[in-house]
């Protein structure tokens, strides 16, 4: 799922902290990899592997995404978000996912509400997505149901937030 | 009572399920899919999307929780669901038993994988160009069935809804058993389109499509063949009544148009099967005496025709 391009010692003592520039098939991002101090673990080479955290900053918000050494295909984590009323994505939400896996020109937007679409004359930071909304009062490129899209034809997004 | 979607979004909210679905129809193989929902839990993901991550949301000031689920398309949810469905009506179907052709095959490959040196190529040899015959033929019916069901979700057929429907599964099992017993490309065709129709139509009678099927599987491609020339075409039934003499301007016209039809005994016999079973009937009442150019084709006949060519 990743693979490692730099790697960067920064402590002389356990815990070990690492610095490292990993692709995350993604996007290009630094996190920072942990190595737990256990004598008792750090025996073999698989448990090695297996005490091995890295750990990806949520910025711009607040908190950690993680992968396991011994789990490299799954993302955990728990970032903390300042939440907006009518039922909105929270301040900071689309951008901390365009900084962890990369910005994505071409993306759906389903179920968009207030998030601004390309037919927005003044566009935001998130405007590039394709927004598709049931209301036409809140102005989406298209107006129709998510859960049909049959105007939309197949295979022709790289990215879809729900 | 004024709920959040009734106050603020104005409908109802959506199906989760059905969001990902339609998400991961319209997403490329490689795309990444963020689906934002409330605490609950949430397992199950359509074929070909993985989930490749879950993270924890606080809300603040409030200390709500929120779930943020990442996919992960990895192949293309059409055409896996449709050969996962035909999978699924497979499994319940009672294939024929092995033929002594296929014992000979088995048997015959036995052989000359104990030839040395030559053994393991011959017997992949002989796998690759006369593989078990059924086995052949079967996957390649269900192949073609598949791109036919593609087909039908491009035109906005939901085909996972089929999986419950008791009458598409029997008619899906029989045309099966029956694709096995012949290998003629017509009759395979008009199967396929039986099938495909019988997906398309929820109001159609059973016991008719069932009928149908078993005749595809008695007639012979010419027998076919005949129906569709006799319902394109319209004959002098002048007199009333099914004379030799029409039948032989018939069997004229036809033998210009293809001379296979040389014997009249056949063509006879073909004719017959067709009137035996209502498919054409060419005895009409309260006709004049002079010329009188009509389809002999009955209203059975219509369906039948209609049943076994694609009509979407």
């Amino acid at each position: 799922m990743f693979n490692v391009i730099s790697c960067k010692k920064e402590a002389k003592y356990p815990p070990y902290r690492y610095q490292m520039s990993i692709d995350l098939s993604f996007q290009r991002t630094t996190i920072i990899e942990y190595l737990v101090p256990s004598s008792a673990i750090m025996s073999t080479e698989n448990n090695l592997r297996r005490s091995k955290y890295f750990i990806i900053p949520a910025y711009p918000a607040k908190g950690i995404l993680y992968i396991t050494g011994d789990n490299p295909e799954f993302i955990s984590g728990h970032v903390r978000l300042r939440g907006k009323d009518h039922g909105r994505y929270p301040y900071n939400y689309l951008e901390m996912i365009d900084n962890i896996f990369g910005k994505e020109e071409n993306t759906i937007e389903v179920c968009s509400h207030s998030v601004r679409g390309r037919n927005w004359s003044h566009r935001t930071k998130t405007s590039s997505c394709y927004t598709v909304d049931i209301n036409p009062e809140t102005r989406p490129d298209l107006v129709d149901d998510g859960q049909e899209l049959r105007l939309v034809s197949n295979n022709i997004f790289n990215r879809s937030a729900l | 009572m004024r709920t959040l979607q009734g106050l603020c979004i104005k409908t109802a909210l959506p199906i989760t399920r059905k969001l990902l679905k339609v998400a991961a129809r319209i997403c490329r193989i490689g795309s990444l899919l963020f689906l934002l929902l409330g605490p609950k839990n949430y397992q199950w993901c359509p074929y070909g999307i993985k989930r490749i991550g879950w993270v924890g949301i606080t809300i603040v000031p409030n200390n709500e929780l929120r779930a943020l689920h990442i996919f992960y398309k990895y192949a293309d949810h059409q055409l896996q669901n449709s050969r996962q469905f035909l999978c699924y009506v497979m499994s319940d179907i009672e294939l024929p038993k092995r033929t002594a052709k296929d014992l000979v095959h088995r048997t015959v490959k036995a052989g000359m994988s104990a030839i040395p040196f030559v053994g393991g190529p011959a017997a992949e040899f002989f796998d690759y160009f006369i593989r078990s015959p059924i086995l052949k033929r079967q996957d390649e019916f269900v192949s073609k069935l598949a791109l036919g069901l593609d087909r039908l979700q491009k035109n906005q057929i939901d085909i996972e809804i089929l999986h419950n429907n008791q009458k598409f599964v029997t008619i899906v099992s029989q045309a099966m058993v029956i694709s096995l017993r012949n290998h003629r490309k017509e009759k395979l065709e008009a199967l396929q389109n039986a099938i495909l129709n019988s997906a398309i139509s929820n109001d159609s009678d059973i016991d008719l499509e069932l009928m149908f099927l078993n005749y595809i599987d008695i007639f012979t491609p010419s027998h076919l063949e005949v129906l569709d020339y006799l319902n394109t075409n319209e004959f002098d039934l002048k007199g009333g009544s099914w004379s030799k003499y029409i039948n032989e301007k018939i069997y004229e016209a036809l033998n210009s148009i293809k001379p296979k039809y040389s014997d009249i005994n056949y063509f006879n016999v073909i004719m017959k099967d067709l009137m035996d079973r209502e498919l054409i009937n060419p005895m009409t009442r309260n006709v004049p005496e002079e010329t009188f150019y009509a389809t002999v084709v009955t209203n059975m006949g219509k369906k039948f025709i209609n049943y076994i060519t694609i009509s979407y």
